[in-house]
């Protein structure tokens, strides 16, 4: 009785100490991770001419709102936004969907040409045939010039693919049986037991895909040339670089600006268009996290 | 008589595979849209390859077929070797230094028991994903240039008259900056996929160890690491396959001419050589090589997986 | 049903009423596109204006400069050029020419172009793709020779003179950096922070002889044309650059920091002497840029001078691609030919695209004099951009004096003009190298890494200087130099 109790506390000293190194350990590093994108946030809001010393930035150095003034006050930018937007949504939805798709078929081992489609897949994944072969596919299936090009040819990640199915491959096959004895196929077992089992992977891909579908302007610059289908990254691009070329260029047509509080440096310009690309993933992502909460999908199906 | 046996046996194969795949016919319906999309995607231009053993222009298209001349002109030149050494050298100390991270943060982070300080730490550690090499550089600046640094001024702090070097203009410290920085940034995003993993535990085998008077080390070693032992194997084969793939962004982002000879990588110098010449062919070559050896290492590693456990590894 | 058919009439009347000017104004369209890093709507005034004065719809594709070489190479690929562009790749630029996917403008030029013939005159032979028949045209524009730049209220501070040779240079420096030339009692200081870009060296190099550029070239006295790192007085160069490191009179981050950054120690007041154009320092001059007071006339801070009379590399229009060509196919080569012209040739031209529609967006001070004020909201540059301004023409037109030109101030083209009497010539080549073309970017890369290696090492100069010369003749370096020899020899004789 004694030496348990002895032992008990013992333990829950050992635990605490680990438990003090890990959050030591993961406040430094959260710490070091969380600066720069505060860094980008601060230097945003301050004031050109004072930012400009360089150095960290744990607060404003003065406060303007200058450059988001400049980068939202063209029309093109919402055009752009809209676009991403829808880009994100289409396409994430649709990227899972296939994956999910895929995945589960080549997650039953009783599958003919399984390992076939498997490797073939896999193999995507190391080789490609490069941009041009690429855009004249593209153009041959007549996506040219619509939505569609800017998602149709990266809807779908084999490595995305490789990783949700190996978390189907998991899950104990005694369910997926009980369901068929209670006369359920294969669409409805993947519906109704697969995905909400794999809830915390598929959250975890639909971040992947959303980051990608959201930072891809590659898509967007080669298949597209109107200006009405201009995404999010691209217009920023465009917005950095055009910021560079001022700064540097002979007169830069920016003449009529003699005041300081009109001043702005294409680092401020720069740090403004990454705040503004960063936020909708930012929002995205506890979204997400939701599905990470342990134990509950496991559980509930379990009953 | 034997030859009848084995056509027969073959027979009832064919039947049965039949039987099989109308069985799974929703499974084959499920697999046609993904394929569909590998097939128009992936394989109808993968013809592209074929560029690295001939001639190429964008103009004229396809010209004769060259053989291995492209790839022998690529290994005669210096550059290229020292973009291949180089290239070696900083993939496998990335692969050493950086995939055991994601896994020990998740770990960690599976310990934390506030669940608001888990979150807030998931959220922090997938920042750096976003934020793009170029803004990294400058703040790694910011910290080491050798007149306003911070870490220079720390070390002025405590000897006035120490000799401080700026390691991101150094040689020798250059590819260690690669490394943790690397490590540092793409870390985060690592451990998405173990986190997502140990959420799929079952939190009964858990119960079941603490009953058997199992402390959290014989825990996390027997059942999270168990758990996530096929996962973990899985992206150490994506990532093998990946190892050539060296970070371009990073590298041009930290290059300079003092240290441009540690860590020119071969994308950097396809990049180099491609910006003032088209050079399609050289292009295509040099990445089509960097595959041929992502091939042979997972089919290495995934030979060596199923050895090891006849379950695992992605074929 | 008398009624009826009155209607019908009266309709069809009006419809063809409606129908007339739409059909009037059925307009032959031209389509292009830009390697430019602005992005606007895609129609805007200027470029209604613009498509006015043609006589064309008239459609602007702008793509990033970065990634205008793939765009294009997905363009020709799928055959779906526009009616112009640009091409920068000077074998592709071959290939078109050769595939017969190129306009030979000559017919047209005569007619539609004249502005183009008079500004070049015989230099429309010049660029590489010109032969038998004029293909493409080369901007002549932006071509700016550094100055060095100095701090004149710092000269007085310190109590120095304007240098004007290697050793008063040094003299100045050194005192810029431990003088305290801002009198703020801190050693914060330097004479001169430049990043790698080579115009930063312009002048020292110069006061060696030698027309500094990574890929630049010099002449042997035995006649070999070859990298300007085999110049005799090279080391000697290095040489004065290791003191001025060593004794800290420059930034010892020059090789990690940008031209950005080189800038802004400019503006911070870190810095008193800048090797660069004068266009960059005194043109783009806005004072609330700089983190301390300084006067509403450039002309009055910063003050240009030369080491020994010599000054910085003379530049030459890059004759081996093309800023403009016209597709053989396009349907109206002659509103293409005058679209060309006029926006980039004539003075009306350049001034729409550059500054926008006189009376709308800006208005002249005095034309002569190139003072002029932009109206209303157009004084925000990104309404005015918006509106189609300066985003077509980003260096005022194509020829050396333009709206860009006439536009900057006094102290600028003054500098400017009395650079271009000094410049540094070289052996310049018009036509390709095919060793260039092979090797070029990794020979320039060996000299960048050799002219900042040599600098900042503490190991034996002259033996990592051999081994840098023998890395470049190894790697086509040999190659290179006997045929630039050659053709030089050959452009020289004609």
């Amino acid at each position: 009785m004694k030496a348990s109790a002895k032992k008990k506390i013992a333990r829950s000293r050992g635990e605490r100490i680990g438990h003090a190194i890990i959050y030591t350990i993961l406040g430094l590093f959260a710490f070091s991770t969380v600066y720069p994108a505060w860094h980008v946030l601060m230097y945003s809001i301050s004031e050109s001419s004072q930012a400009m010393s360089g150095g960290f930035f744990f607060w404003p150095r003065g406060f303007s709102l200058q450059a988001y003034e400049m980068v939202f006050q063209t029309a093109q930018i919402w055009v752009a936004y809209r676009n991403s937007l829808m880009v994100l949504v289409v396409g994430t939805l649709l990227s899972v969907v296939l994956s999910a798709m895929t995945a589960y078929p080549l997650s039953r081992k009783r599958l003919h040409g399984r390992n076939a489609f498997s490797l073939a897949i896999f193999f995507t994944m190391l080789f490609s045939g490069g941009m041009i072969p690429l855009y004249m596919q593209v153009y041959n299936l007549g996506l040219l010039n619509t939505f569609w090009a800017m998602i149709l040819p990266t809807c779908m990640s084999a490595y995305n693919m490789f990783i949700l199915r190996n978390f189907m491959q998991t899950v104990p096959y005694e369910l997926e049986e009980s369901a068929r004895l209670d006369g359920a196929n294969d669409i409805v077992i993947l519906v109704r037991i697969m995905l909400p089992l794999c809830a915390p992977s598929l959250a975890a891909i639909a971040m992947f895909y959303g980051v990608a579908h959201w930072n891809n302007y590659m898509n967007c610059l080669l298949y597209t040339t109107s200006s009405d289908l201009q995404v999010l990254p691209l217009y920023l691009r465009s917005v950095l670089g055009g910021a560079a070329a001022n700064a540097l260029s002979a007169s830069g047509n920016l003449d009529a600006l003699g005041d300081a509080s009109q001043m702005l440096t294409e680092e401020t310009v720069k740090m403004t268009v990454v705040a503004v690309s960063i936020i909708p993933i930012l929002l995205l992502y506890p979204f997400l996290q939701r599905f990470y909460t342990k134990g509950i999908t496991i559980g509930a199906v379990k009953g | 008589m034997a030859v009848v046996k084995s056509e027969r046996l073959e027979q009832g194969r064919v039947k049965r595979l039949l039987r099989d795949v109308r069985a799974d016919w929703m499974l084959y319906a499920l697999l046609i849209p993904g394929l569909t999309y590998f097939i128009l995607f992936h394989y109808i231009p993968m013809y592209g390859v074929t560029n690295a053993f001939r001639e190429y222009s964008p103009v004229l298209g396809v010209g004769d077929w060259v053989g291995l001349e492209v790839f022998t002109d690529l290994f005669a030149r210096e550059a290229f070797r020292r973009a291949l050494r180089n290239n070696i050298i900083i993939s496998l100390l990335k692969l050493v230094c950086g995939f055991p991270v994601p896994i020990i943060l998740s770990l960690m982070i599976n310990e934390i028991v506030n669940r608001r300080a888990k979150k807030l730490v998931q959220t922090a550690i997938i920042l750096p994903n976003f934020i793009s090499w170029f803004i990294i550089s400058g703040l790694l600046f910011a910290m080491f240039n050798v007149t306003s640094g911070a870490i220079p001024g720390l070390i002025r702090m405590f000897d006035p008259d120490a000799v401080v070097t700026n390691v991101l203009s150094d040689k020798n410290s250059i590819r260690a900056v690669v490394v943790i920085s690397y490590v540092w940034q793409a870390s985060g995003m690592g451990t998405i996929v173990y986190l997502a993993a140990i959420t799929g535990i079952d939190p009964q085998l858990y119960e079941a160890a603490m009953i058997d008077g199992a402390g959290k080390w014989k825990q996390m070693w027997h059942i999270t690491m168990a758990s996530l032992r096929p996962t973990i194997i899985v992206l150490f084969i994506f990532r093998v396959g990946a190892v050539m793939d060296a970070g371009f962004d990073q590298i041009y982002a930290l290059s300079n001419a003092l240290v441009v000879s540690e860590i020119d990588i071969i994308d950097t110098y396809v990049y180099s050589i491609g910006i003032e010449q088209a050079k399609f062919s050289e292009a295509t070559a040099a990445g089509l090589f960097k595959s041929a050896i992502g091939l042979a290492l997972v089919l290495a590693s995934n030979y060596i997986a199923k050895k090891v456990d006849p379950d695992s590894g992605i074929m | 049903m008398k009624r009826f058919t009155t209607l019908l009439l009266a309709l069809l009347i009006v419809l063809t009423a409606m129908a007339l000017p739409a059909l009037a104004e059925e307009r032959p369209t031209l389509t292009m596109i830009l390697p430019n890093d602005n992005s606007v709507p895609e129609t805007n005034e200027v470029l209604t204006e613009l498509s006015n004065r043609i006589g064309a719809d008239i459609t602007i594709s702008l793509v990033t400069t970065e990634d205008y070489d793939a765009r294009l190479n997905t363009l020709i690929a799928s055959n779906t050029l526009p009616d112009i562009y640009a091409v920068n790749d000077t074998a592709i630029l071959l290939d078109l020419r050769d595939a017969g996917m190129l306009l030979d403008m000559t017919p047209y030029l005569d007619e539609y172009g004249p502005d183009i013939v008079e500004y070049l005159g015989d230099r429309i032979e010049m660029p590489v793709v010109n032969e038998g028949g004029i293909y493409g045209l080369v901007s002549e524009a932006g071509m700016y020779p550094a100055n060095l730049a100095v701090r004149l209220d710092w000269l007085e501070a310190v109590g120095m003179e304007m240098p004007t040779d290697l050793d008063s240079f040094y003299d100045v420096l050194y005192a810029f950096t431990y003088n305290d030339p801002d009198g703020n009692g801190v050693k914060d200081t330097y004479g001169i922070a430049p990043s790698m870009s080579a115009t930063f060296f312009q002048h020292i190099m110069a006061a060696f002889d030698i027309p500094f550029a990574y890929d630049g070239t010099v002449q042997l006295e035995d006649g070999t044309v070859t990298t300007v790192m085999k110049h005799p007085r090279f080391l000697e160069a290095i040489e004065y650059l290791r003191k001025l490191y060593q004794d800290g009179l420059m930034d010892p981050d020059f090789a990690t920091i940008t031209q950005m950054q080189s800038f802004e120690r400019l503006w911070n007041g870190q810095v008193g002497v800048m090797d660069f154009q004068s266009v960059g320092i005194t043109n783009n001059w806005y004072p609330g840029r700089y983190t301390f007071e300084v006067p509403e006339d450039p002309g009055e801070i910063f003050g240009f001078t030369s080491l020994d009379g010599k000054g910085s590399r003379k530049l030459y229009a890059d004759y081996t691609t093309a800023d403009i060509v016209i597709n053989a196919e396009c349907e109206h080569p002659e509103l293409a030919v005058a679209l060309v012209n006029y926006m980039y040739y004539t003075e009306e031209g350049q001034n729409l695209t550059y500054l926008g529609i006189e009376g709308v967006h800006y208005e002249w001070i005095d034309q002569e004099a190139g003072t002029y004020q932009r109206l209303g909201i157009y004084t925000d540059d990104v309404v005015h951009r918006a509106a189609g301004a300066y985003v077509y023409n980003i260096f005022g037109g194509f020829t050396t004096e333009n709206a860009e030109t006439r536009l900057m101030n006094q102290t600028t083209r003054d500098a400017q003009a009395a650079e271009w009497e000094i410049v540094t010539d070289w052996p310049f080549i018009s036509q390709v190298l095919e060793a260039d073309t092979e090797y070029g970017t990794t020979l320039e890369g060996i000299v960048e890494e050799c002219f900042a290696q040599l600098i900042v090492t503490t190991g034996d100069v002259e033996a990592e200087y051999q081994a840098f010369v023998e890395r470049w003749e190894t790697e086509g370096g040999l190659e290179f130099e006997a045929e630039a020899t050659a053709a030089y020899l050959e452009e020289q004789g004609e």
